[in-house]
């Protein structure tokens, strides 16, 4: 086996996967659309065939990206992050915070400083179930999930209290300066520059992950932590930082939908980001460069289902209904078991005495 | 039952694993399969039990073929397997856990536990095969779980019954047991396939034997028509001593330095988990073995020397510190190696590839400035593969390997980081005699470099052949200390079980 089939080793299943989620949504499509080829040709060409739906969904790529790739560090350290929706929340409500109070800021300074904040803000909500779980043993699962709730109502407060843009109609705080929204592309779609930023991150991660110590010391824990603690390796530490960086990372979803997208914070935006980037990181497997095509078809599923309502006779809950079939059909790792099956040199061999 | 020209050929390795096998048994019979590691025999068992597909070549039971690949039809067919370190479902009871899958129904949709209870016992009045069907499944020792597992079988009718490397993890009485049960078992009628490197157990119970090595079968003949040292000449392709490799115990170590000791350790987990006020110290350069019957101490006592659990009393001195606080890691900076019992889980990770593995102790020198380069990673280890003859490529995944192969990635790390003290535990645990001996040959000579060894071991042989001083375990308290030249395979065999006690 070359190295190459260790970065690719999950495209298989990520593959087989994704092409049975197509196949449904075109049986379904066929069977809920009265015009059937109108819907086929929008769903499928829909978001190529202007630049704001490809702008749009480029844009929810990017964030799918970055909540995708904060799941999968998470993975490959074998914790779980389930608090995705309040760490993109408190990102970007720290983010919002910087720019809009911080006096004598400008445009660099402002992005590297909402940026941090964002990212600390989502790290630490992460991290707090780390420290629980090395101290207490709580499960980080449970934690992350009912701290992200908590947290969650925290912010709606804030947004429809003290931080709340009087003049709006909506429930958002106030819009940050012109000077600190990131460059617009494709207008008047959403993508923005921070499509960069996403793409920059899996480079990062995935340099982190092989070709650093830290890299090899997380990758070790994540495989077998009895291993790596007979090894000498800190194993507690790799609990609570890889949640530390999904976090951060989520932090980072978040502080570049405001500053790209909404330029506020408003109130229910994160709703989607969250979930979706465990089910982009699923099928990603452990593998942060597979996080950039399963985040894309994601968006794709999106964008599709979105045009294909608006040009055909497209329900509208067929497009829920198919992202709550991917959800079901990745969850349930069957198909991404038996292709690994397929790929696998030898069976496992399994005790017990079940056969 | 008959197996005729199976071919798996592994195209990613490049490993024929079986070539052209054929093999036949009736019912009745007791057959032995032996060879070394690596020589096709699990792949053949996988097999017959349907978990790999062949690429040639039909199995069939009573004239019936067996589809290959189909683990419901080599079960239909009656065969079942004993795996080699067979688990249980923890929290379940005996009982459970036979029916598990297959309870009995009453009105079709209630479990009839009463009904499997009453079928159950009546197989162990037959077979009488004794367990207590209420306990629960967490508390059994592994023979007891092997047990369980035959139950499991005999429940389900199979009548080929294959037992891999049954004995691997048993102590000598639960040998005697468990060749009793495989005697009536075939005195019943039932298939047996016997699986074992230990050719002395072997020519006890088998009435034919196979000798497979290369993934061909080079033999099977009935047990009369040979002796161990053909056979084993057969496995290995040439003439070698079975026997272990004999040290030189020229060396009065006891002059030498005490480098680490145990002082009036005592931990109790549970009634049947403790140690009590154990003492123990090692010379440099000696090798200090520890036998025992597993499930009287060994692991606790593994578990605390290397510093995966804290004792509760007493404490541990190496070189005139007291080190019972540290973790794992601070004994390995202060010099402590240590070679687990259980490599699959603890000394590799599996799913890691092989260079993974062995850089583990290594990685911080290597790394520049945090930057640790996938070229480097690859050329230390295929240094260290050559150094120790490790088969392999270094991005394979090492749960690939043969036992032997994966115990020399272990120690070759560990030996690497030339330690004062190593920790070894079962080391030729599913190893075949070459590989043991070549095992044996490589502590022997890291010892007289003058590092200690503490080998804890439930193999008498093995615990005979290499140590300089002999203690032994039993219900959670040293028996005796002494010399090796004062104890013999039989004493040494009293001590563990208790029948003799010199405190």
């Amino acid at each position: 086996m070359k190295r190459t089939n260790r970065l690719f080793g999950h495209m298989a299943g990520t593959i087989i996967t994704l092409v049975a989620v197509l196949i449904i949504s075109i049986i379904f499509l066929l069977l809920f659309s009265s015009d059937k080829s109108e819907s086929i040709y929008y769903f499928f060409a829909g978001p190529f065939l202007n630049s704001l739906s490809i702008g749009n969904m480029l844009s929810s790529f990017t964030l799918l990206v970055f909540s995708g790739l904060a799941i999968t560090v998470a993975f490959k350290a074998d914790v779980f992050n389930l608090g995705g929706e309040g760490q993109i929340y408190s990102g970007a409500i720290a983010a919002t915070a910087v720019l809009v109070y911080l006096p004598g800021l400008n445009s660099f300074s402002g992005f590297i400083l909402a940026s941090l904040a964002a990212a600390a803000a989502g790290g630490m909500m992460a991290g707090i179930s780390g420290v629980l779980k090395n101290r207490w043993n709580v499960d980080e699962l449970i934690s992350s999930f009912l701290l992200s709730n908590a947290v969650i109502h925290i912010i709606d407060y804030l947004i429809t209290g003290p931080l709340w843009d009087k003049e709006s109609y909506l429930l958002t705080t106030r819009t940050i300066d012109i000077r600190f929204q990131l460059l617009s592309f494709l207008r008047p779609s959403n993508l923005n520059s921070s499509i960069f930023g996403a793409l920059i991150a899996v480079g990062l991660i995935t340099f982190i992950f092989f070709f650093t110590k830290q890299g090899y010391e997380l990758r070790i824990c994540g495989m077998n932590r009895e291993f790596a603690h007979y090894g000498g390796l800190n194993t507690a530490f790799y609990v609570t930082a890889p949640l530390v960086l999904s976090g951060a990372l989520l932090g980072l979803a978040g502080s570049s939908a405001v500053m790209g997208i909404h330029h506020a914070t408003i109130k229910g935006f994160y709703s989607g980001i969250g979930w979706n980037g465990i089910a982009v990181a699923l099928i990603a497997g452990t593998n942060p460069l597979a996080v950039i095509p399963s985040a894309f078809i994601f968006a794709y599923l999106n964008q599709a289902s979105e045009t294909a309502m608006l040009k055909a006779d497209f329900p509208f809950e067929l497009g829920s209904l198919i992202q709550a079939i991917v959800f079901l059909l990745i969850s349930s790792k069957i198909i991404s078991d038996k292709a690994n099956g397929i790929f696998a040199l030898f069976p496992k061999k399994k005790g017990g005495i079940v056969d | 039952m008959k197996i005729s020209g199976i071919n798996k050929y592994y195209k990613e390795t490049g490993v024929h694993a079986c070539n052209e096998v054929y093999l036949s048994t009736e019912p009745g019979n007791i057959l032995a399969l032996v060879g070394e590691n690596g020589a096709g025999k699990s792949t053949l068992m996988n097999i017959l039990c349907g978990s790999v597909s062949a690429d040639s070549g039909r199995i069939s039971v009573n004239d019936r073929n067996v589809k290959s690949g189909s683990p419901e039809s080599s079960s239909l067919a009656g065969i079942g397997m004993i795996h080699q370190h067979p688990e249980g479902a923890g929290p379940l009871s005996v009982l459970e856990n036979i029916v598990l899958g297959y309870e009995p129904r009453r009105f079709k949709i209630f479990t009839f536990l009463k009904k499997a209870e009453l079928e159950i016992l009546s197989i162990q009045k037959d077979f009488r095969l004794y367990l207590d069907l209420h306990k629960n499944c967490s508390e059994l020792n592994s023979a007891q779980v092997q047990r369980m597992e035959l139950l499991h079988l005999l429940y389900r009718k199979k009548d080929i019954l294959i037992f891999d490397e049954p004995t691997a993890s048993l102590s000598d009485n639960q040998i005697e047991e468990l060749i009793t049960i495989i005697s009536r078992l075939k005195n019943e009628g039932k298939t047996i396939l016997f699986i074992s490197h230990k050719l002395n157990e072997v020519f006890r119970i088998a009435d034919e034997i196979a000798v497979m090595r290369k993934g061909k079968l080079i033999l099977q003949k009935p047990i009369h028509k040979l002796t161990p040292a053909i056979t084993a000449q057969e496995m290995i392709g040439r003439a070698e001593d079975v026997n272990y490799p004999k040290r030189n115990h020229d060396r009065d170590l006891r002059k030498a330095p005490i480098i680490y000791s145990i002082e009036n350790l005592s931990y109790r987990k549970s009634d049947s988990e403790f140690l009590s006020n154990i003492n123990l110290h090692i010379h440099q350069g000696e090798i200090l073995g520890i036998a025992g019957i597993r499930e009287n101490g060994l692991e606790i006592l593994e578990n605390i020397i290397s510093g995966m659990t804290h004792p509760q009393k007493g404490k541990l001195i190496f070189n005139d510190m007291d080190v019972s606080g540290e973790s794992p890691a601070g004994l390995r900076i202060r010099g402590i190696s240590y070679v687990p019992a259980d490599r699959l889980n603890r000394g590799v990770s599996a799913d890691s590839t092989i260079a993974d593995n062995l850089i583990l102790l290594n990685y911080k020198r290597m790394h520049k400035m945090g930057i640790l380069a996938p070229a480097s990673i690859n050329k230390w280890a295929e240094t260290m593969q050559n150094t120790y003859n490790i088969d392999g490529l270094p991005q394979q995944q090492i749960k690939h390997l043969s036992g032997g192969n994966i115990q020399k990635v272990i120690l070759s790390r560990e030996l690497r980081e030339n330690p004062d003290l190593i920790i070894i535990c079962e080391p030729s645990w599913g190893l075949d005699f070459s590989s043991r001996n070549q095992l044996h040959i490589e502590l022997d000579q890291t010892a007289k470099r003058g590092t200690a060894i503490l080998l804890i071991s439930s193999d008498i042989d093995e615990i005979l052949a290499l140590s300089d001083r002999i203690s032994v375990l039993y219900d959670g308290k040293i028996n005796i200390t002494e010399a090796k030249s004062e104890m013999n395979r039989k004493s040494i065999g009293e001590y563990m079980l208790g029948i003799r006690s010199e405190r």
